[in-house]
């Protein structure tokens, strides 16, 4: 992802990216776990955690598999992309993310099916696993900013200033378009 | 006994008392020990915000949130345990005085448990946001899992407790931390859970409706006058706050300001 607008200034950029990219995906894993065990033991299936802690590691591994396969053509964009195509760059790296996620997504929900079929608890369970992974997922990625690098601003590993929230971000946004829409008919 | 026993913590969650509260196999004492720890834990991560939004950091609240929330959830069963006992003596419940308060320890332990497990999120919530009254809606959010889950044991373990004549023999069987037993207590309570309650147990569970919004009502008035616990970013460090305002007035006002209605 960071071999966008490559220069040998920017590999400190590629440094962090290669520690912050299994960083995002590891800590949001472990900032969840603990609350999905008390959860799956509260809910009587407690002793199929085991099951269930594989089920969501292969899912992480998948993840992770899918985006070093797709590396190379992310990097094929990102060399071949003029320093002014910034947004151009953040759009193909999403879309590859989605992709990624996506995929997972199928795989895990074909072996969720066997899960769910020994016992039909977990199907609640897993759906919120899906949320409290994302919920947690999005202000990682937000906080562990930037991934690309904005070739206008300097290198960091983390953007500078104090840390934001992302869904607060995100309401402000709205807030934002919606005072526009409204305000300005 | 261990004063931490990690087995008699996963037993509870994993309900092998569900059915029975009141065997000795519910060690009182880690029950208690386990309960403080981890409303200390997530005391600690609450306190994070005042590490992060505030100009400079103020590892005080850190402190004062780790003692005040074990205080609270054990203030509040001191308050509220003898209404308890009473109203379930009044509505026929064979329970004894020690199968009460093992009842209401394991529920505070659920509790305890359920708010620690989401400590690290709203501890890296904290650390990474700005926002007080995001702060403070998501900790809102989170006791109220835990206390919905905590409530959800302490019905469903007073629901399958039959009048002392006409006890199964099942749920009296002395509930062994094994796997199997959690099944069979956790099945018998899905189905209880499906099909209409009994006339028999609906009584005590409507009691303990009125118990539990008395409850709620010591435990968030309590928690008023142990205020601060997050900390607003720009008020100064103080341990408690005396007497003002209402929990009520100010989660609407939170919810306001979010939603950008008022300030």
């Amino acid at each position: 992802m960071a071999t966008f607008a490559f220069e040998p200034a920017r590999t400190p950029l590629m440094l962090y990216g290669m520690v912050k990219v299994p960083l995002l995906f590891g800590a949001t894993m472990l900032l969840a776990i603990p609350a999905f065990y008390v959860l799956n033991a509260l809910r009587g299936v407690g002793q199929d955690f085991p099951r269930v802690l594989r089920l969501l590691t292969d899912y992480q591994l998948v993840v992770a598999v899918l985006l070093a396969a797709l590396a190379p053509v992310t990097a094929l964009v990102n060399l071949t992309t003029a320093a002014s195509g910034y947004q151009a760059v953040q759009l193909w790296n999403s879309i590859i993310f989605l992709l990624a996620a996506i995929i997972a997504q199928q795989r895990f929900t074909r072996q969720a099916r066997a899960l769910i079929a020994v016992d039909g608890r977990h199907r609640l369970l897993l759906r919120f696993w899906t949320v409290l992974y994302a919920f947690i997922g999005i202000q990682m990625a937000w906080t562990l900013r930037p991934f690309i690098g904005s070739p206008d601003q300097s290198i960091h590993f983390l953007r500078p200033g104090p840390l934001d929230n992302a869904y607060v971000k995100i309401f402000e946004i709205f807030a934002d378009l919606g005072g526009r829409v409204l305000g300005n008919p | 006994m261990k004063w931490l026993s990690w087995k008699a913590l996963d037993g509870l969650l994993r309900g092998a008392t569900k059915g029975d509260s009141s065997q000795s196999q519910l060690d009182f004492r880690a029950l208690l020990a386990w309960q403080v720890l981890l409303a200390a834990v997530y005391g600690l991560c609450l306190g994070f915000f005042a590490l992060s939004a505030r100009e400079s950091p103020d590892a005080r609240f850190l402190l004062g949130a780790a003692a005040k929330l074990p205080v609270l959830i054990l203030g509040a069963t001191l308050v509220t345990f003898p209404s308890l006992y009473v109203f379930l003596a009044l509505f026929d419940v064979p329970l004894s005085f020690r199968q009460v308060l093992g009842g209401m320890l394991a529920a505070n332990t659920v509790f305890a448990t359920v708010i620690a497990s989401l400590g690290p999120i709203v501890g890296f919530f904290s650390l990474s946001s700005q926002s007080y009254a995001f702060i403070l809606l998501l900790n809102v959010a989170i006791c109220g899992l835990g206390g919905f889950l905590a409530m959800r044991l302490v019905v469903k373990a007073l629901a399958d407790k039959p009048k002392a004549e006409s006890a199964p023999a099942r749920v009296n069987a002395p509930p062994l931390p094994t796997e199997s037993t959690g099944e069979t207590a956790a099945s018998a309570s899905d189905s209880i859970s499906k099909t209409s309650p009994l006339p028999q147990p609906s009584g005590r569970v409507g009691i303990l409706g009125v118990w539990m919004v008395l409850y709620a009502f010591v435990g968030t008035q309590l928690a008023w006058i142990l205020r601060p616990f997050i900390g607003h970013p720009e008020a100064p460090f103080v341990w408690f706050r005396g007497k003002s305002g209402s929990f009520v007035d100010t989660v609407l006002r939170a919810l306001g300001e979010y939603l950008g209605i008022s300030r």
